[in-house]
């Protein structure tokens, strides 16, 4: 012991990597080796070195100064935010809905007694696709992945819990936000609300949902116009709303590997950023509508490498590409989620454990003002009450016990973290660069690009499994032969169809029918012409045209996007 | 050469996860089964429809959505009502465990949940529709 | 397997188009060489010329502009058969089978058939049986019967002798290739339709393939038609139908020798099977078969052995 002691000292300065490699390392594993032939991260493969040096950072160029900076300021790798969550921590919230308006009213009121400060709304399938829920293809879908909705009076129950406990709403609808934005705003109004009090944040993604999600309605094109549409209502009107999140997280669900989420989702915005400065509109204005959403999965340094890589660079997109200077515009925004793919189905509660470790790295990469949590039984069906309450308090056990929200970036000047950052960067912006060659986004996705690099990506995640390569306790290693579900899940009520259709029924009998004809030809003139589509929405949820109605108008002259125009040609 | 099991694969009612199907296909492929691929949003009917005309010896439907029970209610007596009933009918997806009983007692053979071991997927199609 | 008795039913459900007869005949013929063979006796009394090939690389559209024509011909009333090939996986012999879904909108309606085959490991962008399969397909009576082929290089051009006239299928941006191959599919095809007709250098390809078509009339004195086509609208379909009928009325003139040509190749794959059935397999499979190759790997025999092994195992069989 002593002898090495010295070594250090004496020795080990100038060449220390490659001596320490040759005297300690080499001769530590020549006898019985290591637990495994290669280290590799998770989901990008990347080989991991038994140990970070100054000289790994050298190697790929990495610059304090100009990498770094400090929080809040450019390029943000350290936080877009000067105090971190020593100011403010984040918002804090779960995904829900589910059965009629006023189920999930319910459930949303026992979210927020549960601690939580923010909601995400979600739909059933009918609503998402575009359909009332008396629409024969929508039998046995009815209020079952979602919160059924079908008119304003939905929307107006559905509102019914204390709003004001809430920091921010998000509402995911992304094919027919335009129809759905109208509705919130016309239930909140109803309620006596100030739109200026709310903070409400729509994904309005369409661009995901033909890449690997699929509910979508229009072509791309009208896809991306009524998208557009929303993010410019906003900034005209409700600036301080978030109009589009790209869901990256949806993009890790279907196995995206961190430089493809980044690379995609940077992609996609500059879809609707494009389009947006093609109306008119200037960059400073526009990037500040643009937040993201990210899926944070099991390894702990992708994980933090990746939050940091996604802020510095947005920052040097917008500055570099698109010249702009405002501090929000270089500014990312981003909800992050730790990962819903990581939830095992086996052994379900094994999953608190993988919670508290994304949440973490959550906290520790920072830079999201929200963060959203899956549930330990989310393989399984919707989220039991448990399961609510749990992860309601994994957000406050990470916030307020482990200390590590309350000093920013504490792992900046790591070699490790420092090194992952860098290379994710520069793998982004190959990959961007390569997006940028096909057209971009819309391009990428009509070549079917994105979707088959990600069935590949799948493929091969799919042979980290198999093979034991990646380990994942329950499923495949410490499995539990014949093992039987220990925990209640959540159970749908299949009443909840037939409700919601004689609702939909009696709200039908009792409005003025030739107004809503009339409303719906307002909106078909609307779609055909180039009126921003939120206007005549307005108007016509107020008359109780519902939302299948809505979105059967715009059908009428966008068409529909045939579902299997864009599956990855085998 | 052994003849490969015919399968048809579909998605049956609004949820169309589009990547995971494929890769199932292809998957299915690489254990030798020759998979027809009948798309997304598809109805019970479609799915019948197609699977008389390819002479198919499984039909594999996918639902993530939580509606299987109605989906496969319809199926299963479309199948009937074509006179193709001998054929083996498995299901992948979120099934919770309540729903497998009667899922088998509306005629589906086997149900696999999220995750499944493709070999033992293929090895089980291999000995259903040996034994069929 | 679920058999198929070729008898009077059988004849009859097949003459009213009946999709289920249909469906297991064409598996029978796939799975059994001695069906296949009983097959041949029966569907070749009468045969229109209604056959369409259509070819082109992956990628091309080729599953969605048959999709549209479905439509138009459903529209004019006409029944439609598909034949839809997708290759096999060398190793596995599985298969995915993806056209199928571009066509799903006809899944409800009885006068459309579609059938996914793979290639079973054969090359040319068809399967051994898909001309007798198709041949089934015009024997019951279906106004069109198309067959679409794997995505195509320039060698695989067993579609001619499969089908009564084939239609190329070319997409903008395949200029080069066009002019590289002076051989290959552009002697082949009967039809020429330039897809995604909306798509940047739709004009300078056309312009390619005016000139080549042209070419080969000059050659041959036999016109060709070419047409611009956007299979996700729909536009230019009518043009190709009304194409596709004058290369199929002009294709029956001409009918003695195509046919012989396709009764020709159809004969020598029947007698390919054979041997292989017949002769090879047993003798590969066989005790002299096993005994060579054991004798092979112990480096005791030459490949070139196999020949005097196998033909002393056929005279010993006589």
């Amino acid at each position: 012991m002593a002898k090495h002691e010295s070594k250090v000292v004496e020795e080990l300065q100038p060449n220390s990597d490659l001596l320490w490699k040759t005297q300690y390392y080499e001769p530590a594993i020549a006898d019985s080796g290591e637990r495994k032939t290669s280290f590799k991260t998770q989901s990008l493969r990347w080989e991991i070195k038994p140990v970070y040096t100054q000289n790994d950072l050298d190697e790929i160029g990495f610059d304090p100064a100009s990498d770094l900076g400090m929080p809040g300021t450019y390029p943000f790798t350290r936080e877009t935010k000067p105090a971190g969550y020593r100011a403010d921590l984040w918002a804090m919230t779960q995904v829900s809905g589910f059965g009629c308006a006023e189920d999930s009213a319910k459930r949303w009121e026992y979210m927020v007694n549960q601690g939580l400060d923010s909601i995400i709304i979600e739909y059933d399938l009918p609503t998402t696709n575009g359909y009332d829920s008396d629409n024969p293809l929508c039998r046995g879908e009815v209020g079952r992945a979602g919160m059924a909705l079908d008119t304003l009076q939905d929307m107006e129950e559905a509102l019914n819990f204390p709003l004001e406990k809430l920091k921010n709403i998000t509402s995911v609808c992304n094919a027919p936000q335009p129809v759905n934005l109208a509705m919130l705003i016309k239930a909140l109004q109803k309620k006596g609300k100030k739109l200026e009090d709310i903070r409400l944040m729509m994904p309005n993604t369409i661009l995901v949902e033909y890449t690997c999600v699929g509910r979508y309605i229009y072509p791309p094109k009208h896809g991306l116009r009524l998208a557009c549409d929303v993010i410019e209502y906003c900034m005209k009107h409700h600036p301080n709303w978030m109009p589009l999140n790209v869901v990256g997280a949806q993009i890790y669900a279907a196995r995206g590997n961190p430089v493809q989420e980044i690379a995609y989702s940077f992609a996609m915005a500059r879809a609707y950023i494009d389009e947006l400065l093609a109306r008119g509109h200037k960059i400073d204005d526009v990037a500040p509508m643009v937040s993201f959403i990210t899926g944070i999965d099991m390894d702990f340094f992708e994980a933090i490498g990746k939050l940091r890589a996604y802020r510095k660079v947005w920052a040097r997109l917008m500055k570099e590409m698109y010249g702009a200077t405002a501090d929000e515009a270089l500014k990312l925004r981003l909800m992050s989620s730790p990962g819903t793919m990581s939830m095992a189905l086996q052994q379900p509660l094994n999953n608190i454990a993988r919670l508290g470790i994304e949440m973490l790295a959550c906290a520790i990469g920072g830079g999201a003002h929200t963060i959203n949590t899956p549930l330990y039984d989310e393989a399984h069906a919707l989220p039991s009450e448990e399961a609510i309450t749990i992860g309601a308090n994994i957000h406050h056990i990470v916030a307020h016990e482990s200390g590590v929200a309350d000093t920013i970036d504490p792992l900046a000047g790591s070699y490790y973290v420092e090194y992952m950052t860098k290379r994710l960067e520069d793998a982004v912006f190959e990959e961007m660069a390569k997006i940028d060659a096909m057209g971009g986004a819309l391009g990428a996705i009509e070549a079917g690009y994105f979707q088959s690099q990600l069935a590949e990506e799948q493929i091969a995640m799919n042979t980290d499994f198999h093979s034991g390569e990646r380990k994942f306790v329950g499923v495949n290693y410490l499995v539990k032969e014949d093992e039987k579900r220990e925990i209640e899940i959540f159970r749908h009520d299949e009443a909840a169809e037939q409700r919601q259709i004689e609702r939909l029924s009696r709200v039908k009998a009792q409005r003025d029918n030739s107004a809503v004809e009339k409303v719906l030809e307002k909106v078909r003139e609307a779609a055909r012409g180039s009126t921003n589509m939120v206007e005549p929405m307005l108007e016509a949820v107020e008359l109780y045209a519902t939302h299948g109605e809505l979105c059967d108008a715009m059908r009428d002259v966008f068409g529909e996007h045939d579902p299997n125009a864009l599956t990855p040609t085998l | 050469m052994e003849q490969p099991i015919r399968l048809l694969l579909a998605k049956i009612g609004l949820d169309t996860h589009t990547i995971g199907i494929t890769v199932l296909a292809k998957e299915l492929r690489d254990r030798g089964i020759e998979v027809i691929f009948s798309g997304l949003k598809q109805t019970p009917e479609q799915v019948v429809r197609a699977a008389l005309q390819e002479d198919v010896d499984v039909i594999g439907v996918s639902c993530l959505s939580g509606g299987h029970m109605t989906h496969l209610k319809v199926l299963a007596e479309q199948m009937r009502a074509l006179g193709i009933d001998d054929r083996i009918l498995i299901v992948g997806g979120v099934v919770p465990e309540e729903d497998v009983e009667p899922l088998k007692t509306i005629g589906v053979d086997r149900v696999f949940t999220m995750g499944a071991n493709m070999d033992d997927i293929a090895a089980y199609l291999r000995s259903a529709v040996a034994a069929a | 397997m679920r058999k198929v008795i070729l008898d009077e039913q059988w004849q009859a459900a097949i003459k009213r188009r009946d999709i289920a007869t249909l469906a297991r005949t064409i598996t029978a013929i796939e799975r059994s060489p001695e069906f296949l063979l009983a097959l041949s006796r029966y569907v070749f009394e009468d045969s229109p010329t209604v056959s369409i090939g259509i070819t082109g690389v992956p990628g091309a559209g080729k599953s969605t502009l048959l999709n549209q024509l479905i439509r138009a011909y459903r529209a004019q009333g006409k029944s439609v058969a598909v034949l839809a090939v997708d290759p096999s996986s060398i190793q596995t012999g599985g298969a995915v089978l993806g056209d199928r879904l571009r066509m799903q909108d006809h899944a409800l309606d009885d006068n459309v058939f579609v059938r996914s085959l793979s290639t079973k490991g054969h090359l040319g962008g068809v399967s051994e049986t898909t001309f007798i399969s198709a041949q089934l397909l015009k024997y019951a009576g279906f106004d069109r019967v198309f067959i679409e082929t794997v995505g195509i290089g320039q060698s695989e051009l067993d579609i001619v002798s499969v089908a009564d006239i084939s239609t190329i299928v070319f997409i903008p941006g395949m200029g080069d290739y066009v002019q590289g191959i002076k051989s290959g599919i552009m002697e082949v095809g009967d039809v020429f339709a330039i897809n995604k007709s909306d798509h940047e250098g739709v004009r300078a390809l056309e312009k390619v393939i005016r000139l080549e078509a042209h070419d080969r009339e000059n050659k041959t004195g036999v016109s060709l038609e070419v047409c611009l086509t956007n299979a996700v609208s729909g536009e230019g379909v009518e043009a190709l139908i009304a194409a596709q009928d004058a290369a199929l009325a002009r294709s029956a003139g001409q009918d003695s020798l195509r046919r012989q040509r396709q009764l020709q190749a159809f004969s020598r794959l029947l007698l390919d099977i054979e041997l292989r059935e017949h002769w090879l397999k047993p003798f590969v499979d066989g005790e002299a078969g096993r005994r060579f190759f054991a004798q092979l790997a112990e480096g005791e025999s030459n490949p070139a052995d196999i020949i005097s092994v196998f033909t002393a195992s056929v005279e010993s069989r006589s």
